[in-house]
């Protein structure tokens, strides 16, 4: 399974490159001064780096949200996804079908491939948090690994908080990481049954 | 502005005292607050008598994780399945326990219907309501009881005239104290 398409974070760059050019052609002719194009560019390159960087790299990705959502309702009736478990993470959409153990992900960051693989090729399914100060976390996931790959789903984060491990949103994050992560095992042992491949 | 110094150099200290106000004192008036709650148990809301569990069942909901917890009865009657013990929950399946109450004075009996979530040895609670015991009669009778409290643990309490909760003759799982709190009567 890929994580990360290289095309799709490509076409974000160019995507960048393109507007800021854009606008230093479009500001650079306004002003009449060829060597505006140039200031104009490079700082609408700047700007739009930041808030395209900001953008990918906190939970709020409207883009790759909807494009996740679409490839999903484009590909389950195919591939037979329908009536399943479905987890919807920031960083990726996981459907388990447990009778015929396999399971469908798509990523984040290549959210126009539906990727469906065999549950009896993941191995070591472990669901976890990561601790923070004070025996808080902030971070409640689930993980397995996929030919060598870690794929790691969160259950529950906060971003500018730590929460007691006690606290009902960790003890709820806790509950649905075991929750799949049990079913992930079900699956696999299902896909080894029935010789799914 | 001599006075404004006079404040501003108080300043300091009066912040040092809050903070340790509220990390050493405050939670253990808190502690202390509420173990004697706790030590004077739940009264029954018509004559103020001591409540103690009387019975207990368990039930599985159609519900799981973090969903709305819902207040309809009929709700927990139509969907309810009968389970035997706590290590029959799901992983993620929410449960809910339905505590028989009886006041020690009246006699008169509640039914406590609690929603709760189990993550590995904890129960996180989600809701809860109290009803009529004469509402639920019937459809409690149609299931053996998960938990009745320990044989002469009701004399005791009667002879003693107290609440007689200890935890060697009464489960701890009084609706009211075991989550500390007060539950809507409806």
């Amino acid at each position: 399974m890929k994580k990360v398409s290289g095309l799709y974070i490509f076409s974000y760059v160019f995507a960048v490159l393109l507007l800021s050019a854009l606008a230093g052609i479009l500001l650079g002719g306004y002003t009449g001064n060829p060597e505006a194009f140039i200031g104009f560019f490079i700082m609408t390159l700047f700007l739009l780096g930041i808030t395209v960087f900001v953008w990918f790299f906190t939970s709020s990705n409207a883009i790759s949200d909807s494009i996740m959502k679409k490839t999903v309702k484009k590909y389950e009736g195919s591939y037979g996804f329908v009536a399943c478990r479905t987890f919807t993470a920031y960083n990726a959409i996981l459907k388990v079908d447990v009778p015929t153990g396999r399971i469908a992900f798509i990523s984040w960051l290549n959210p126009f491939e539906f990727q469906v693989i065999s549950a009896a090729e993941i191995e070591n399914v472990t669901s976890s948090y990561v601790g923070g100060p004070f025996g808080g976390t902030n971070y409640v996931y689930f993980q397995f690994f996929h030919k060598g790959k870690k794929f790691r789903i969160p259950t529950f984060v906060a971003i500018k908080a730590m929460y007691r491990l006690d606290s009902v949103q960790v003890l709820e994050g806790v509950s649905k990481a075991d929750a799949y992560a049990e079913l992930l095992n079900q699956a696999k042992e299902n896909a080894i049954r029935l010789g799914v491949r | 502005m001599d006075n404004l110094f006079e404040v501003l150099k108080w300043i300091p200290g009066i912040l040092l005292l809050l903070c340790i106000f509220g990390r050493y004192i405050w939670p253990n008036l808190m502690r202390v607050w509420i173990k004697n709650a706790e030590e004077k148990g739940v009264k029954c809301d018509v004559c103020k008598g001591p409540v103690m569990d009387r019975e207990e069942y368990l039930f599985l909901i159609p519900s799981s994780f973090d969903a709305p917890h819902v207040k309809e009865l009929q709700y927990y009657i139509n969907n309810g399945r009968f389970i035997g013990d706590v290590s029959q929950i799901p992983t993620g399946n929410r449960a809910c326990r339905m505590a028989v109450t009886q006041c020690q004075n009246c006699g008169r009996r509640e039914v406590v219907v609690i929603d709760f979530l189990r993550v590995r040895d904890t129960e996180v609670f989600k809701g809860a309501e109290a009803y009529p015991y004469e509402q639920l009669r019937g459809f409690l009778e149609q299931f053996p009881v998960t938990f009745d409290a320990p044989a002469g643990a009701w004399e005791n309490a009667n002879s003693k005239g107290t609440v007689a909760a200890s935890p060697s003759t009464v489960s701890d799982s009084s609706a009211d104290t075991k989550y500390g709190i007060h539950f809507p009567r409806v």
